[in-house]
């Protein structure tokens, strides 16, 4: 047996090694450092961090068809979407998702979570706009409404497809210009305490390896011994050799460590540095954000939605370099580059449950709820929807206005946009638009509302929406503030 | 040491053939990724965290796993057992990150001259020796490494690892043979004789 077949059967853990071993001393070495190997193997891996498969578990979308013990969404207590606005940076919902705000992404994670839930809010509250006007008087333009409603929406629903695009615009005000300076946003103010907490956590771990050669000091108790038995003189010189040649690899070890770690705590200090003029440069130069999105869904026949949505988020930086925002899934679940002055995300947002942001009721019942709401018709005569003759009204509802087409020939809802403007502490405005196109109506559903809104950081977290976004802002490396090619606003 | 089965769901048929894995589950719809994350999010973190030497990035790796899986719960048939199914996504998830790290810009340490072999009981030996084991273990290739994060590390038969990579045992085997030889130079200090 050759050694390189010898050391195949010991890594194999095959028998057949020994004759050879007998024989050949460089291979017990290498036997012997490959028992180190697979003995070490099972704790180069730490146990996984406490609570991790409850963080992970609450981050997935809740699905359709509830699994086993899953909530029912169809009778679930309580719908379960709120969105903050106005706090500092932009609208900001509390975000299920275990590293947010404990690292850079936290930022954007937020960002996009809040908009596009910004922007289902403003969709979800135009139908409730609409369905609002079904139960007027038949000679009034709403009757034609009311007749639609009975088209999708019935006590015996069943599945209609729908198509969503629509657009959500946020201004905030410009510091140095006429409005109040601008607050650094919450997030970012975050990254820079969690960056200060892992600056002070790496000065205690070099405090603590500072302490350790000085208890290295008590094997020197090793030398009595040799006063104390003549007869093992040799044999404890050797052991002292071996003792002075791990003491001598530990304190290399120990001050390459504690080397790695002044390495990281100036790059640390860098960053902190860096991150701060960012956190400057963001509050004083980020004015506005777009959102444009657009996806397809389903309502099934008990009622709840489901919907996959694509966004583009846009924000003004006064930057003209190139920002690489590293994306955490191979699907391009979030892309960011800050080319131009611009920072662009883009990507699918999938598992959007509107059922999940309602409670499924009975028209009848929603128009009994919404009867009392009010407002003008205006009929904005006829126009084709996906080769349907239609017929438009729109409706003024407080400071939303919605357009709601319906069939001709049919009598069936087969669009809805809506246009909403909403104010905000600070001076944020934001003004969205939202649009449904309904398909494949084949006989009634149930049209789902809200009948009440909570804050998520209220709910627990198995009821939260599927805020998953998950985005890593990787500063070292080659990621960072680099040359690139503009990109113009559109 | 090699090839217990301490994770595994599907076992090996006695007399079948090697390859052959009992599906843990006789699944019939939709999978319930909810409790498989509750059941097997542990793993699979342990399994990234080998596979990049990094607990965050490990954790980001967990929960985009758990994420494609709920995307794709509709084709899991339970031909493999949910953990391999779970661990070759995951797999999937840590190789996209490896293609998109740039290259290390830091070298290794030098291992301190000689050999690591730390005495049972000498916990200090073994903290050193786990530190630069993991070191060697971030420098093999991607192959080697997750053959031996799956056999050596998390404890998987050498079948069902061979089953979750898409290669033959004999492959399996080969990688790792390299990752060892490779861990056992950087621990002899480059001087494998």
């Amino acid at each position: 047996m050759t050694c390189q077949q010898a050391r195949q059967a010991l890594s194999a853990g095959e028998p057949g090694a020994q004759a050879h071993l007998a024989g050949c001393a460089a291979c017990r070495r290498w036997a012997d450092a490959l028992a180190t190997v697979t003995a070490t193997a099972p704790a180069l891996v730490p146990p996984a961090p406490t609570g991790l498969a409850d963080r992970v578990a609450a981050a997935l979308p809740p699905a359709v068809t509830p699994g086993p013990g899953g909530p029912d969404p169809a009778t679930a207590p309580g719908p379960a979407v709120a969105a903050r606005t106005g706090e500092g940076g932009g609208s900001q919902p509390d975000v299920p998702v275990a590293a947010a705000g404990a690292s850079p992404p936290g930022r954007w994670r937020g960002a996009v979570a809040g908009l596009t839930a910004a922007a289902t809010l403003v969709a979800v509250l135009g139908i409730a706009a609409v369905v609002s006007r079904f139960d007027q008087p038949p000679s009034d333009p709403a009757h034609v409404l009311a007749a639609a409603a009975e088209g999708v929406a019935g006590p015996d629903g069943v599945p209609v497809r729908f198509d969503i695009e629509g657009s959500l615009a946020a201004r905030f005000p410009v510091p140095g210009a006429d409005a109040p300076a601008l607050p650094s946003p919450p997030a970012l103010e975050g990254e820079l305490d969690t960056l200060r907490d892992e600056l002070r956590r790496f000065r205690e771990q070099m405090e603590r390896f500072g302490e350790l050669p000085g208890r290295l000091e008590g094997f020197g108790r090793l030398d009595d011994l040799q006063r104390v038995e003549e007869r093992l003189r040799q044999e404890l010189e050797r052991g002292l050799d071996a003792r002075d040649r791990f003491r001598r690899e530990l304190q290399g070890e120990l001050e390459r460590a504690a080397g790695q770690y002044r390495a990281g705590i100036a790059r640390l200090e860098d960053e902190l540095a860096r991150l701060s003029g960012e956190v400057a440069r963001f509050a004083g130069t980020l004015g506005r954000f777009d959102v444009d999105f657009d996806g397809s869904g389903a309502v099934d026949g008990a009622g709840r939605s489901r919907a996959s949505i694509d966004y583009r988020i846009r924000a003004p930086v006064d930057d003209a370099g190139r920002l690489e925002v590293v994306t955490a899934d191979g699907d391009t679940f979030v892309r960011t580059a800050v080319t131009g002055g611009w920072v662009l995300l883009d990507g699918p947002y999938e598992g959007f449950r509107f059922g999940e942001l309602s409670a499924p009721r009975d028209l009848r019942r929603v128009l009994d709820r919404l009867r009392d709401t009010d407002g003008p018709v205006e009929d904005l005569g006829g126009r084709s929807v996906d080769g349907v003759r239609t017929r438009g009204f729109r409706l003024a509802a407080g400071p939303a206005t919605v357009e709601a087409w319906v069939g001709v020939d049919d009598d069936r809802l087969y669009e809805l946009s809506e246009t909403r403007r909403i104010g905000g502490p600070g001076g944020l405005e934001v003004e969205g638009s939202t649009t449904f196109r309904f398909r494949d109506h084949g006989a009634p559903v149930t049209v789902a509302v809200p009948t009440s809104w909570v804050p998520l950081s209220e709910l627990p977290p198995e009821r939260r929406p599927p805020f998953s976004f998950s985005a890593r802002i990787d500063l070292g490396g080659s990621a960072g503030i680099a040359p690139g090619p503009a990109v113009p606003p559109s | 040491m090699h090839g217990n089965n301490a994770v595994q769901e599907g076992g090996e048929v006695p007399g079948a053939p090697p390859d052959a894995v009992v599906p843990a589950v006789a699944h019939t719809g939709p999978v319930d990724v909810g409790a498989l994350a509750r059941e097997h999010a542990g793993v699979v973190w342990r399994f990234a965290t080998g596979m990049l030497g990094d607990a965050d990035a490990a954790e980001e790796v967990t929960q985009d796993t758990f994420l494609r899986a709920h995307r794709a719960r509709d084709s899991f048939r339970g031909e493999a057992s949910p953990l391999t199914w779970l661990l070759s996504i995951a797999r999937n998830v840590c190789v996209d990150r490896l293609r998109r790290r740039s290259p290390q810009s830091v070298p290794l340490d030098a291992v301190p001259e000689g050999a690591l072999r730390p005495a049972p009981g000498d916990p200090a030996g073994q903290a050193v020796a786990r530190r630069v084991l993991a070191d060697g273990l971030q420098h093999l290739a991607a192959a080697e490494r997750e053959a031996f994060v799956l056999v050596d590390v998390l404890g998987f038969g050498g079948a069902e690892a061979a089953r979750l990579l898409g290669v033959p045992a004999t492959t399996l085997r080969s990688r790792r043979h390299r990752a060892h030889a490779q861990l056992v130079e950087h621990i002899l200090g480059g001087d494998p004789r």
